[in-house]
């Protein structure tokens, strides 16, 4: 569903930096952790994770570590910086702040208006 | 890095054919997916191109979510390159057209018995009523 895509793209970075804010996770470990914490009802692709992740790492939000998995293969963790844990709480109130209005705003009746 | 997985295989070769931006970003991009898709197949090893697709989206998703961030002036770039490149194969056809039609009609021309510009009557025949048919 496109609207559901939309929604998705606009919360994904609270999402992922919620994740990451608990333990550094490399990009398959988000996508899995998001869709099984969410019971599969926040299930991003791969496609839509990347380019948040890039702009965080552009941004200083969060850095990446590449540790190396076995004999040769290389795993990339992401890592909120400190001034990303600012920036993730700055978020969250923004978040807050338009969720309650929000519901504000659908729950509105104009009796409620009058009485107060 | 080698890959062995063909469902890999062919899923970075479609999505490196979409790919926009200068060669590091693709590479990186690239190289992302490579390490992510590979995550996914150490815990599903038999995933098939269709269970990646599902995961990390379609080739033309991938290329399309990572030149979100490709800078417009790299695109425009891009795009005016194209532009004269196609002006320039469009003027070097006009010119070979326009150099083919002029050496075929010299050729026609220059073919013995077709044009006659002057007819010198030899010594022998001075004096005979000579007459030209055209037949």
């Amino acid at each position: 569903m496109q609207v559901r895509e939309h929604f998705k793209r606009g919360v994904s970075e609270i999402a992922i930096l919620h994740l990451l804010n608990e333990r550094d996770m490399y990009g398959y470990e988000l996508l899995r952790e998001l869709g099984k914490r969410s019971q599969n009802k926040f299930v991003l692709k791969y496609s839509s994770l990347y380019p948040v992740l890039y702009r965080l790492i552009d941004k200083g939000i969060i850095s990446d570590t590449q540790k190396l998995v076995g004999r040769r293969r290389t795993r990339v963790y992401y890592h909120i910086t400190e001034s990303g844990k600012e920036y993730f709480e700055e978020l969250k109130s923004e978040y807050y702040f338009i969720t309650e209005g929000f519901n504000y705003l659908m729950n509105y009746q104009e009796n409620d208006n009058e009485n107060q | 890095m080698k890959i062995n997985n063909e469902s890999e295989k062919k899923y970075l070769r479609k999505t490196k054919k979409l790919l926009i931006g200068d060669t590091k970003k693709k590479s990186d991009t690239l190289k992302s997916y490579q390490n992510e898709i590979e995550e996914y197949l150490e815990e599903k090893p038999n995933a098939t191109y269709e269970n990646i697709v599902e995961l990390f989206g379609s080739p033309s998703e991938a290329a399309t979510e990572a030149a979100a961030d490709v800078p417009i002036e790299y695109v425009k770039k891009r795009m005016d390159f194209k532009s004269w490149l196609v002006c320039g194969i469009l003027g070097a056809l006009l010119i070979w057209g326009i150099g083919v039609t002029v050496a075929v009609i010299d050729a026609h021309l220059a073919r013995p018995g077709f044009y006659v510009e002057t007819l010198e009557v030899g010594p022998e025949y001075e004096g005979d009523n000579i007459q030209l048919s055209t037949e």
